[in-house]
């Protein structure tokens, strides 16, 4: 049933894009259906390999979005010519090959080797984010007031594709020598939170405060699962509590945010405030005027937002595909995590941290992705997954998905 | 005719992504084929009373608690303790008793945070900085219980 309802979804979706935007030519269509063949031809070879039946499911939950993904690209009408019968296609078409390519190399890799016990591996990996946020830092342009790129990569994907792997390294460590007794921190804890706040500080050089607050959310709920004291917890938590509250003060973006969401109707009639009151809270303006079923796609203008297919693509996808699917997405979104979280019994500490890992980076993109085009105080800058554009994200985003399966593949491996 | 053609193809997309959610739903939470979240077990705890027997109505009905209890555990570190919000609750009269039990693959430590206990007739207070190494059949006796740690059975 889920293989039926995928295909028939994933080709009539492809109709009635091509239908609802016209080209000048129909090369763009022939590239998207192409495309459309190869994704869903991997995934019907998936379908029969997976005999267990557990990857398939978060799998086509994957794939199911990044149908969206190239309806949304489609939409834009930015298409590039990739020299073969002179063959246009959207960028996100580009990104789904290295996407799938990605997936298959790290599920391989994680799947068949041990490197659990290999420090040389999880000590390369720790020393290789701040090494990233440094040279960003260093060798970087300013885009928008942020360092984002580090060697022609978005620092944001790479570090959140290794952070799980140095995460779990601390996270795993046997707990043989304490700061006072056992009854307070133990010395991996204080070594997690110390690299930890590293990051943090990185990314305020860089002016990455999307990749501060995936960060921050995703090390404080593992260490709270992995301290045992609470005093140092409560500790903890206020010290990121009056971080955040210096950086809803301090920082211009999200202040104006907070201003916005304190008192909406005067920030209407502020003149600073006012236009990007109007982009903050466009969903709460705008949505009766977009009904169940949808404006159709290519509705919304520009004019409006101009990251329709990144930061705001689920403001498109209620205008334009309809609020119906947009909230089926979010009920997929949802499931995705909740098989994120799900690993085989009998894995390594090291495993089922990494795992955890992973699946609380991407429970926490989709949250502030949700929370942001609701026009909450947290800041935009972070996609949806799979659905928005951004080939470094989705990269990342699939290596850990990636590393899920192949975490599953091992359980399964180590069982027979 | 246009519009309309559009408006079916939605229409499709529409519910084939609802037939598709939903059975994506039943799978994930469907049982016998679901993923099992624990880790690997490496040492078993073994608690039996060793004082007056607790049949009480609460104990029977609403705890099942019975005399003898075996738990396995995975690496990590728990609180042990007669207070049920501790990591491993075991029932013990006297007065309040924590300890803090480090399960490793191949070793075992234990820290009494409070109170005091009997391992093979030595008596221990609560001292925090102390680590007790805990090797294989190691018999505590926490005032009317006696908890025993073993191996798992083929384990290195």
């Amino acid at each position: 049933m889920i293989w039926i309802s995928y295909m028939i979804s994933s080709f009539a979706l492809y109709i009635w894009t091509t239908m609802s935007v016209v080209c000048d030519s129909n090369s763009p269509k022939v590239g998207y259906l192409l495309i459309l063949i190869v994704l869903n031809t991997g995934i019907t070879i998936l379908w029969f390999l997976d005999k267990e039946r557990q990857i398939r499911k978060g799998v086509f939950i994957m794939a199911f979005l990044t149908n969206f993904g190239l309806s949304v690209s489609y939409r834009m009408k930015e298409f590039v010519s990739i020299g073969f019968f002179g063959l246009e296609v959207s960028r996100y078409t580009i990104d789904l090959l290295l996407m799938i390519g990605v997936f298959v190399a790290v599920y391989e890799t994680v799947r068949h080797l041990e490197f659990q016990d290999n420090n040389i591996f999880k000590f390369s990996v720790i020393l290789l984010l701040p090494v990233t946020i440094i040279g960003a830092r260093l060798t970087g342009n300013k885009i928008y007031g942020s360092y984002l790129y580090f060697c022609g990569i978005m620092v944001f994907g790479i570090v959140l594709a290794l952070f799980p792997f140095a995460a779990s390294s601390f996270m795993s460590m046997k707990e043989n020598h304490y700061i006072f007794s056992v009854k307070r921190i133990s010395w991996d804890m204080m070594g997690f939170l110390l690299y930890s706040f590293l990051l943090y500080a990185g990314c305020m050089l860089l002016n990455e405060f999307g990749l501060l607050l995936i960060l921050g959310l995703t090390s404080s709920v593992l260490f709270w699962i992995r301290c045992k004291d609470m005093l140092t917890k409560t500790v903890y938590t206020c010290a990121c509590g009056g971080g955040a509250f210096l950086a809803s003060v301090r920082i211009s973006h999200i202040n104006d945010r907070v201003r916005i969401w304190l008192n909406p109707a005067s920030a209407f009639g502020d003149q600073i405030l006012g236009e990007k009151a109007e982009s903050t809270l466009y969903l709460f303006r705008h949505i009766y005027q977009m009904g169940w079923w949808g404006n159709g796609i290519g509705n919304l203008p520009k004019s409006i937002y101009r990251t329709l297919d990144s930061d705001h693509v689920l403001i498109t996808l209620m205008n334009d595909y309809s609020i119906l699917l947009a909230i089926l997405i979010l009920f997929l979104s949802v499931i995705l995590v909740r098989w994120m979280l799900m690993v085989p019994a009998g894995l390594d500490s090291y495993f089922r941290y990494l795992n955890l890992s992973c699946a609380l980076i991407m429970a926490f993109i989709l949250l502030i992705n949700v929370a942001s085009n609701l026009g909450s105080f947290i800041t935009a800058g972070i996609g949806f997954p799979f659905i928005s554009d951004g080939g470094s994200v989705n990269l990342m985003l699939t290596s850990l998905v990636a590393v899920h399966c192949g975490l599953i593949a091992k359980g399964s491996d180590n069982y027979d | 005719m246009e519009l309309m053609n559009v408006r079916v193809w939605e229409l499709l997309v529409i519910g084939t992504a609802l037939i598709f959610s939903v059975s994506e739903w039943i799978a994930i939470h469907r049982k016998g084929n679901r993923l099992d979240n624990s880790g690997d077990i490496c040492w078993y705890v073994q608690v039996n009373r060793i004082g007056t027997a607790k049949n009480s109505f609460w104990n029977t009905i609403f705890f099942g608690r019975n005399n003898r209890e075996k738990v396995g555990l995975e690496e990590g570190c728990y609180f042990v303790g007669n207070r049920p919000y501790d990591d491993i609750w075991i029932s013990a009269g006297g007065k309040r008793v924590k300890l803090y039990l480090n399960i490793q693959k191949d070793h075992a430590y234990l820290s009494i945070l409070k109170g005091r206990i009997t391992i093979f007739n030595n008596e221990y207070v609560a001292d925090p900085t102390k680590r007790i190494p805990l090797p294989e059949m190691t018999r505590i006796t926490i005032y009317d219980i006696e908890m025993e740690l073993f191996k798992r059975r083929g384990w290195p």
